[in-house]
């Protein structure tokens, strides 16, 4: 029991990591709460299973072509419908919720409430110190740290990254130094889009495919950024694992279907004694 | 005041309709759209007036729809009501607590998922809730008697709203929602005022909730959906937020075109979700702020006209 904890909650902490990440990025950069986060992460789900159940696709491309289209998907949709509002937090917010909605429910439309499976991309286990893991979830955690690496370098080593970093830190400030601050944020929403993407292909083997999939997601990596603190990487992916392990301890040890009760529970006991989280430089009264 | 006429006036009329309408479905549908305009006009004074973004009224409809669901036929109608609106100002409590004393938009998070934790909860203590067949319960009326019962709800919900927000608390929060840091400068106790709209939005819905359960007769999980939450919202986006009668307006628009889509899956989650975008895109002020750009342009050419 406490194995399965261990390895799902790896697993899970890897998954939930990649999916705040890209949540706290276009927060942390354009002050832009995204909802429909989740459904990004259920439409790149579906993407794949159409890809490799009715296109026959090799599942990393079948990944590559979901990322693709769902990172484009992020930049139209900033471009479309958040530019033109800027100016209202509440629209924005508004608009990304009822985003939201409306892919579920064209999703609930073309396949139906009936979940969809994809099917696991590589068979067989290993052990890992005494536990038994599937490469599976090796490959999970793997993929995910690199795409959590992939991050980390083009945040901190290139140029647009740099950039991206100093918009969130400051737009006016970093828009006279010459960075195009809208072009930044439109990087920003695609690179959130694309890391909900990654985190939709992720859990795809693993889960059943429904059109409202996206809604604990959404909760999990919002408590995971309210107790890590905007804008703080280490801080989202140290409260990812953390927020993993107390799902998959009362998945196991309580009941299944109360694991976001007790994301909820964390989230509204960090917003009430630690509302700057565990490792966040405060986000004002 | 013109305003609160011209809604009794609509009251009255509709009061009339059942001698129109004697078919009981017609009949059912005005009672969920009574039922929905006091979920949208209390749901505005906070998201409209404290520009606090509530995503999650069903929370207290379905909290008010189980409180009342519990108590039917163990006590009387009024004191299961009254337990509705309680539950739900308990709820709003202890959500706003935490939530409100922050600024960003930690509320509507948490208002988003909190009602799909309550469903969820339904479904593991399905000893007591009845899981997904939810509670049947005997209804305290018969639908006539029903129909005037949730006309009267929304008209005083309006109404006392209504009031309320052209009242020092309407105008102060919306000082708060204008600019909090000024607001609490010049000595207003922000937090305080925005938990207090907060809970008068759940109460008021809770009751609605309340009558909900009588008027269906059962109270299930699709109570705390995602589509009542929206449903709501749309209503009140495309009525015109920080009006109370906009949303009004708004949820007997919507109610009676969702209606007309009963039977086509989902096209009532397409229509809602598309209304809420074209709304927020196209039509911020919603409709009656729409209104009163075209009656402030009016008078200006007025006045142009007569200089």
């Amino acid at each position: 029991m406490l194995a399965d904890i261990l390895v799902f909650g790896v697993v899970w902490g890897a998954i939930y990591a990649v999916l705040a990440l890209g949540f706290s990025i276009i927060y942390g950069v354009a002050r832009i709460l995204n909802l429909c986060h989740g459904a990004l992460y259920m439409a790149s789900s579906y993407l794949i299973y159409i890809a490799i159940a009715t296109l026959h696709w090799p599942f990393a491309l079948a990944a590559l072509a979901a990322l693709a289209l769902v990172g484009g998907y992020g930049m139209a949709f900033y471009r479309g419908v958040v530019q033109p509002m800027r100016g209202s937090h509440t629209r924005v917010l508004v608009a990304s919720a009822a985003t939201a909605i409306l892919l579920q429910e064209i999703a609930f439309w073309v396949f139906g409430p009936e979940a969809r499976y994809v099917p696991s991309v590589l068979q067989g286990e290993a052990l890992v110190g005494g536990v038994v893991v599937t490469y599976q979830q090796l490959a999970t955690v793997a993929t995910a740290l690199i795409a959590m690496g992939a991050v980390w370098l083009f945040l901190g080593r290139t140029r647009a990254g740099r950039a991206l970093r100093a918009v969130a830190q400051d737009p006016e400030v970093a828009a006279l130094s010459g960075i195009h601050v809208e072009g930044t944020y439109l990087l920003a929403m695609g690179l959130s889009a694309a890391l909900a993407a990654v985190a939709g292909a992720l859990v795809a083997p693993f889960l059943t495919v429904a059109p409202d999939m996206g809604w604990s997601p959404l909760l999990t990596a919002f408590a995971i950024v309210v107790l890590g603190g905007m804008g703080s990487i280490g801080g989202t992916v140290a409260a990812a694992f953390l927020i993993a392990f107390v799902e998959m301890a009362t998945a196991f040890y309580v009941a299944p279907q109360l694991r976001d009760a007790a994301t909820f529970v964390v989230m509204i006991a960090a917003l009430t004694w630690r509302p700057q989280g565990l490792f966040g430089k405060g986000v004002a009264a | 005041m013109r305003a609160e006429a011209g809604v009794v006036a609509a009251a009255a009329l509709l009061a009339l309709a059942p001698l129109a309408l004697g078919n009981p479905y017609v009949l059912l549908i005005l009672i969920l759209a009574n039922l929905y305009v006091g979920f949208a006009a209390s749901w505005d004074i906070l998201a409209g007036y404290a520009g606090q973004f509530n995503f999650g009224q069903a929370l207290f409809v379905g909290a008010g729809a189980y409180a009342a669901g519990f108590l039917a036929g163990r006590l009387p109608a009024v004191l299961g009501l009254a337990a509705a609106a309680l539950v739900a100002a308990g709820l709003a409590l202890l959500i706003g607590l935490p939530c409100l004393r922050l600024r960003h938009a930690y509320l509507s998070l948490v208002t988003l998922v909190a009602p799909l934790i309550l469903e969820r909860l339904v479904f593991t203590f399905r000893g007591i809730t009845g899981g997904e067949y939810g509670i049947t319960l005997e209804p305290f009326a018969g639908r006539l008697g029903l129909f005037y019962i949730t006309l009267a709800y929304a008209l005083g919900t309006v109404l006392i709203l209504h009031r309320l927000g052209r009242g020092r608390l309407g105008l102060t929060l919306l000082a708060i929602r204008e600019d909090d840091v000024a607001a609490q400068a010049a000595g207003v106790a922000i937090v305080r005022y925005k938990l207090a709209a907060f809970v008068l939005c759940a109460a008021f819905a809770g009751v609605g909730g309340g009558l909900y359960a009588h008027a269906l007769g059962a109270v299930a999980p699709v109570a705390f959906s995602l589509d009542v939450s929206f449903a709501i919202i749309a209503m009140g986006a495309v009525g015109g937020m920080g009006t109370i009668i906009g949303p009004a307006l708004g949820a007997y628009g919507l109610t009676l075109a969702g209606e007309s889509l009963r039977g086509v899956e989902h096209a009532r989650g397409i229509l809602y979700a598309a209304i809420l975008l074209a709304a927020v895109l196209f039509l911020p002020d919603g409709i009656m702020g729409a209104l009163a750009a075209r009656r402030t342009a009016v008078q200006a050419t007025a006045v142009k006209a007569s200089a």
